[in-house]
């Protein structure tokens, strides 16, 4: 929605990249655009074709569970919210024999004879976020798909619990459309499979499994659910926590077997399968879900040559660990599951960090082509004038008008108090009628404006606008919503949407003449940036921001730069993570805007968004700074628990620890003969709650390593789950295959540190075998996990809040994942949570992208639905400034006594304050108690009216 | 006759407003007696109003946060 | 908020079937139909306001009239404010807690300042005697004496044989 309004972002539906010529900055791409048979200016979405449209086709948003029409959208959230036909299956269109949908479409928007477009487009940057594509049905077929109806797809289930889904949310089975009693899910459909050609692990599939049962569960109370993992996967943040919370909740059974094949027994599903004892077992079930993975996108191959990038041998796009974001050809970037499957939270931080990357490449031309809108100035005389309201009704072609009388609401209209015109208008939000709104504002002197149409969710921004354009304070328009809430959910009582109209068309009458001007708050921006921490994180970070053009301070509280990553010393994908270190800090420090604190801490952040004040103290003394944005990327910690010895025995090492050892000729490495690695020491449940990301994949690599330097070495892992995911699963199988032995442990039957004289080793339990094994241990090296680093403190100073394993928490885990609930304030690498480097780089990208918006723009503009206090009535309570959620009312001195005073730029208009305070010295903007309690009023002569009709008819009786 | 009885709704602008406007947009049928006024948060709702409304005469009054 | 709105109503009378706080998302259109439909079926069987509750147009206005009184009032307002920063403080959000401490912190106050408003409402339309009081407000006479006697203290009112009358200014 956000994107398809801005006036700088054109979306081009319907199109295909066919050559791209040029080079970074300077780019000619040609695109070619099928038909959409629609004008999307005449369009206003009413769905009355889709009504008339007498041609049924399968709905393949659906997931081919249901029916729809050639004309249609495919789901009503779609932006942009313009109908099509579906060439394929419009009878007008294959056969020439139909034309309903013209006739019936009230703004005359159906062009059958729209054709192809080539267009030329100059770009200085392309991206490419193609997404993934399915698992193919050979695959599928493998489970019994397609030969058994209730065999599902995860898909297929989503579509099935969705409420505006084919069957409105109520899961059934295909076969039989009863609900199914016991249902199980099977994991790794397409994934984690060399047979199928997708050795990758889908990295999604454990999670989204769970939360489909869940929602499953939720309907079906009574619902036995099992599901079976190879691994459960579940290493995001927070996502341990949540899956256990719901196994718990909902009583799921999770089984460690990989399910072989389906078969269909009576009206049941058969599953034989082989559990980690070693046991044959068979089950039946009412419903299989297979949880299909992340396929390559489909056209990613002909794209791919086209534009001349290395795909990965899965058919993703073809990256580094170092530049998680660029492709082989400079200028064009990747993100999203185009560059390995990941769940939305990961793919929005690409996109986020993706446009960074864009950013820092076309710097030099930023605001060159923006297009800014220009409004004449505000009749501000006009606006001080006795409430002169216009009432606007729209018929929305029939959408309105064939319900609620128009012409009556619009006569109504006109008889309510300080209304001076009315009219009643066929499509309100049509370019031509907008023209015309600004005009009757002007002839009529209009100072105040009610729309009674459709929702101010989607509309009141466009009517804003044409206030402005009229020369009208955009605050000064009210909206009665006459459709969505009410001619559409009051179809079949016409008279009864009618009397609603008039009813909300007078609140909203009363609220429009207690409406006031209200000013576009802007804020001044310092156009620098407060990087704290100078990791990996905080050095991508600070290079990002500098590289798009802005000034850094940069402040890592040791002597040197690099945090963590100083102590590893390989990775998976072969490159060498220390050169990797090297060329960030040499950029960093060469880089002018940038200027570095080393041996420094931060003392006090002081301020809001665009406004910050801080200050750095050093040994030798302090510095006050200004700056506009704070990122945190204060890193994390090696866990280092009392755990096996750690600590106390030299033999016993932490993965980071081997790290060193590995760089080292000699050592106790190359003497140890048997080097036995557990996983999750001290995580997952004891010391830390959560699952580290990483651990796994760096005992993974170590291993390797290990195994190439010294190819004799008996190497074990004791693990609860190998949390592998991605393409590092790849490596996984790797080391099964070069010798490397993997043994599950019980989280109930952990693995025992045994001593014999001056030899270590380690008991566990051996499922298989059913016995316990003693592996001696020359070396034990222990996957310990991340710990945050000083969060609690920073978190304090500028009130931004921890989760409950200490990581900020962010705005929003899907949407604004680099985000703090406090305004200016971002958050990238160990700071949010464990993660490997790859995604480390990313997300301090994402949050430069973030943080130079307001350095871009070098203001803040505020809605104007902020609070505003009244210092003459406040009495300095602090009520008000105690509730905020956001931080953003401060209480400030004012002569001697304390009063509450709204930090504009942070505030969110939600009105808490003004809810609480007890003398009412806080106003809501657009949201005034004033003009609520006069929506109620008016709403209360609704009542009076009734009562009177009524005495009325009784007198008459 | 049967008896209509007048529901005032405060609905938030994120979410229970959102919502209805889907309703619309799916052609959900609900019966017409209430009237709703928006505010952008429910925290924006002071007993006041609640109070308010059954003094002009609500016979309910509905949040939707 | 939803709360001491409720104990409010409460003692306003007004049955608390008639207030819903309820939750959708933008993305559960039908879970918000289906709420506003049962909402809408719950008052129908209610009746109109006040008559599932048993009480007067008049009672139900002068109540209600105290009950607008004692929301603008700063004295509720402060409590109710205070209140909420202390649940915030504590971050007690669970319904037994916030109950006990509206119980605790905020009732009497509601059940004090609505009662004043509602005597005085009365009185200032003329003498009435006590047995009107106490019926009209749905009182005790432990709970009424005192308002009468403070009343009377500051000069507001005074007693004339068995009925309470406004004092004339001089």
């Amino acid at each position: 929605m956000e994107a398809g309004r801005s006036p700088n972002i054109e979306i081009i539906t319907l199109a295909e990249l066919k050559e791209l010529s040029g080079k970074p900055g300077n780019f000619r791409a040609k695109l070619h655009i099928r038909p959409r048979y629609v004008d999307p200016l005449k369009c206003t979405s009413c769905g009355m074709c889709t009504t008339y449209c007498p041609k049924e086709v399968v709905d393949e948003y659906n997931e081919r569970l249901t029916f729809t029409k050639a004309a249609r959208i495919d789901y009503a959230q779609a932006v942009p919210t313009i109908y099509y036909l579906d060439e394929k299956e419009c009878l007008r269109l294959q056969h020439e024999s139909c034309q309903l949908c013209a006739n019936v479409c009230g703004p005359n928007a159906i062009v059958f004879d729209q054709q192809p477009e080539e267009r030329e487009l100059e770009v200085g940057a392309v991206v490419l976020a193609l997404g993934f594509g399915r698992v193919p049905e050979e695959v599928l077929e493998k489970y019994g798909y397609g030969k058994y109806p209730d065999v599902l797809t995860s898909l297929e289930l989503e579509r099935l619990t969705c409420a505006s889904g084919p069957t409105e949310g109520e899961v059934i089975r295909p076969s039989d459309f009863t609900h199914p009693r016991r249902i199980a899910f099977l994991q790794c459909v397409g994934s984690r499979d060399v047979t199928c050609g997708n050795g990758y692990c889908s990295s999604v599939c454990c999670m989204y499994a769970m939360k489909e049962a869940s929602v499953v569960k939720e309907h079906l109370p009574e619902a036995e659910i099992d599901l079976f993992f190879m691994d459960i996967r579940t290493q995001g943040k927070g996502f341990d926590e949540a899956f256990n919370r719901a196994v718990e909740k909902y009583g799921f059974r999770t089984i460690y077997a990989r399910v072989p094949r389906v078969d269909q027994v009576g009206r049941r599903l058969a599953l034989t399968y082989v559990t980690e004892d070693g046991k044959t077992h068979r089950d039946f079930y009412d419903m299989v879900v297979l949880s299909v993975g992340l396929d390559a996108p489909q056209d990613a191959e002909v794209l791919a040559e086209r534009l001349g990038i290395e795909l990965n041998h899965y058919g993703f796009a073809k990256t580094k660990v170092s530049t998680p974001l660029e492709t082989n050809v400079p200028g064009v970037f990747v993100a999203g599951a185009f560059q390995g499957p990941k769940d939305i939270p990961e793919s929005v931080v690409q996109a986020q960090a993706v446009a960074a990357r864009c950013s820092e490449l076309l710097a030099e031309v930023r605001g060159q082509d923006a297009i800014h809108k220009e409004f004449p100035p505000e009749d501000e005389e006009l606006e001080r004038l006795e409430p002169r309201i216009g009432v606007f009704v729209c018929h929305c072609g029939v959408n309105i008008a064939g319900v609620v009388n128009v012409k009556e609401v619009a006569r109504y209209a006109s008889t309510l108090p300080g209304v001076v015109y009315t009219e009643d208008v066929l499509y309100s939000c049509s370019q031509d009628t907008l023209n015309e709104l600004v005009k009757k504002i002007k002839e009529n002197r209009l100072n105040r404006v009610v729309i009674a149409a459709c929702s101010p969710r989607t509309h009141e921004p466009l009517f804003q606008e044409t206030l402005r354009e009229a020369g009208l304070n955009p605050a000064l328009i009210e909206m009665a919503n006459i459709r969505d809430q009410c001619a559409w959910v009051h179809a079949e009582d016409p008279e009864a949407a009618t009397q609603k109209a008039k009813d909300q068309v007078r609140m909203a009458v009363a609220k429009a003449a207690r409406l006031m001007p209200l000013e576009l708050q802007r804020v001044s921006v310092t156009p620098s940036a407060l990087v704290i921490g100078g990791g990996a994180a905080g050095l991508q970070a600070a290079l990002s921001i500098a590289n798009q053009g802005f000034e850094v301070y940069l402040v890592e509280k040791e002597e040197e730069l690099g945090g963590n990553l100083r102590r590893v010393t390989g990775l998976l994908s072969g490159e060498r993570p220390q050169k990797i270190l090297e060329d960030l800090i040499k950029q960093v420090e060469s880089h002018p805007k940038v200027k570095i604190y080393k041996g420094t801490t931060v003392e006090n952040i002081s301020g809001y968004v665009g406004n910050f004040t801080s200050t750095l103290r050093r040994e030798e003394g302090s510095e006050v700074i200004n700056h506009g944005v704070v990122i945190l990327a204060t890193g994390g910690k090696e866990h280092r628990p009392v755990l096996f010895g750690l600590g106390e025995n030299e033999r016993v090492l932490t993965q980071l620890d081997l790290e060193g050892e590995l760089e080292k000729k000699g050592g106790r490495l190359s003497r140890a003969k048997s080097i036995v690695m557990i996983q999750c020491v001290g995580s997952r449940g004891e010391d830390l709650k959560y699952c580290s990301k990483l651990c796994c994949q760096q005992a993974v690599k170590n291993a390797l390593r290990i195994k190439k330097k010294y190819p004799k070495k008996d190497i074990y892992i004791l693990f609860r789950d190998m949390r592998t995911y991605g393409f590092s699963e790849d490596a996984y199988r790797e080391a099964r295959k070069a010798g490397i032995i993997f043994i599950r442990y019980q989280v109930d039957r952990k693995p025992e540190l045994v001593k014999r004289g001056k030899s270590l080793g380690v008991k566990i339990y051996d499922a298989l075998l059913g016995e316990e094994l003693f592996i001696p241990a020359d070396l034990l090296v222990l996957s310990v996990g991340i710990t945050p680093g000083e969060n609690e403190e920073i978190s304090k100073v500028i009130k931004a809040p921890l989760t409950g394993d200490g990581f900020f928490l962010e705005a929003h885990v899907k949407l604004m994942p680099v985000e703090l609930p406090v305004e200016g304030v971002y958050v990238c690498g160990l700071a949010h949570g464990p993660k490997p480097l790859e995604e480390t780089l990313a997300q301090a990208r994402a949050a430069a992208a973030k943080a130079a918006i307001p350095l871009a723009k070098g203001y803040v503009e505020v809605a104007p639905i902020v609070s505003r206090v009244d210092q003459s009535k406040c009495i300095g309570c602090g009520i008000c400034a105690a509730l905020c959620p956001y931080g953003a009312i401060e209480m400030v001195k004012v002569g001697k006594r304390k009063k509450a005073q709204t930090i504009t730029a942070s505030c969110k208009g939600c009105g808490i304050c003004a809810s609480h305070c007890p003398v009412l010295a806080i106003s809501m903007g657009g949201f005034t108690d004033e003009a609520i309690l006069a929506q109620i009023e008016a709403f209360g002569a609704f009542v009076e009216r009734e009562a009177e009709e009524k005495t009325e008819k009784e007198e008459a009786a | 006759m049967g008896f209509d009885p007048k529901i005032l709704s405060f609905f938030c602008h994120w979410c229970c407003y959102a919502a209805a406007d889907s309703a619309g947009v799916a052609r959900y049928q609900y019966p017409p007696n209430n009237r709703v006024i928006r505010v952008m948060c429910t925290g924006r709702i002071d007993p006041r109003f609640i109070i308010e409304s059954f003094y002009v005469g609500a016979d309910g009054v509905l949040v939707g946060g | 908020m939803a709360e001491a709105t409720k104990r409010i109503l409460e003692l306003v009378g007004i049955k608390l079937e008639r207030f819903r706080i309820d939750w959708a998302s933008a993305a559960e259109a039908p879970l918000f139909v289906k709420i506003v439909t049962d909402f809408t079926e719950a008052i129908k069987k209610l009746g109109p306001l006040g008559e599932a509750e048993g009480l007067e147009r008049e009672t139900l206005r002068l109540r209600l009239e105290a009950a607008r009184e004692l929301t603008s009032k700063s004295r509720f307002r402060a409590a109710f404010g205070n209140l909420a920063r202390e649940l915030k403080k504590v971050g007690d959000y669970s319904p037994e807690g916030i109950s006990s401490r509206v119980e605790q912190k905020l009732v009497p106050l509601i059940k004090k300042e609505l009662l004043e408003s509602e005597v005085k409402n009365l009185l200032s339309q003329g003498p009435v005697s006590i047995e009107a009081l106490l019926q009209k407000t749905g009182a005790t006479q432990d709970d009424i004496v005192p308002i009468l006697e403070s009343l009377s203290k500051k000069g507001k009112v005074e007693k004339q044989g068995d009925v309470w009358q406004p004092k004339a200014k001089e």
